[in-house]
């Protein structure tokens, strides 16, 4: 596992470049640097309009005050991250007003934004969501891929 | 295949936590994928746990602060007017 620096010293508007984006090859690469709102790799052209725009940019827009996490987890297919995010996004934030949570699915990827002014509020949603979305990889796991008409 | 975190701070300062989660060939892929939203959460708590700690230090020290009703500033003049007062009436 990794956790790195990424740019420190670009600012918050500083986070577009796609220099230290996902960039992995291949339609997921595309898909997971979409759903987090960076440039895709310049080889490759850009399909779709960002869904939800930069975390970084969204930070500087609400004037610095406010914590963003985005997180993106790769399905092994389009059905599998659609049917996660529908068994996930029905779940309402306990603390509404301080903690905000946004699901969108780009292909195979289903991303998740999170924006906060409490840190300690936003590390509860995140893991909270992290748990449930174990419990959804497992019952899909146990019940199979779904069924094809 | 990986699992992509982006934590972008009140400074602006980023934070990016990779997880790889590919499960070799035959295996199941949730597998992989249940491993690396496991190692995730810890990446998560690790990277949460001193921004929480410090955000409850500054929440106590404004709260010590305000009960007081003074700042620092003031309690140093106070003291510098009671040393004045104190050295005058000798």
């Amino acid at each position: 596992m990794q956790a790195a620096d990424a740019g420190a010293g670009g600012g918050a508007e500083g986070a577009d470049d796609g220099a230290d984006g996902p960039g992995s090859p291949g339609g997921a690469g595309e898909a997971t640097a979409a759903a987090l709102g960076r440039a895709p790799p310049v080889t490759r052209p850009r399909h779709a309009p960002r869904p939800g725009g930069d975390a970084a940019a969204t930070a500087g827009r609400t004037g610095g005050r406010t914590y963003v996490f985005a997180l993106c987890v790769p399905f092994p297919s389009a059905v599998e991250a659609e049917i996660a995010c529908g068994s996930l996004a029905p779940d309402a934030e306990p603390h509404g007003g301080v903690v905000e949570k946004q699901l969108t699915v780009r292909g195979s990827v289903l991303a998740v934004r999170w924006r906060a002014t409490n840190p300690r509020l936003l590390r509860i949603s995140i893991i909270s969501f992290l748990d449930q979305l174990s419990l959804v990889m497992r019952t899909m796991q146990r019940f199979g891929p779904p069924a094809t008409r | 295949m990986e699992l992509l975190g982006e934590y972008v701070g009140l400074d602006g300062q980023q934070r990016l936590l990779r997880v790889p989660c590919e499960a070799p060939a035959d295996a199941d892929p949730f597998q992989g994928l249940l491993s690396g939203v496991a190692q995730m959460r810890e990446l998560v708590a690790e990277l949460f746990d001193p921004l929480v700690q410090q955000e409850a230090q500054d929440r106590e020290a404004a709260a010590a602060e305000e009960a007081d009703g003074s700042t620092p500033n003031m309690r140093l003049e106070l003291m510098t007017l009671r040393t004045r007062d104190t050295c005058s009436s000798d």
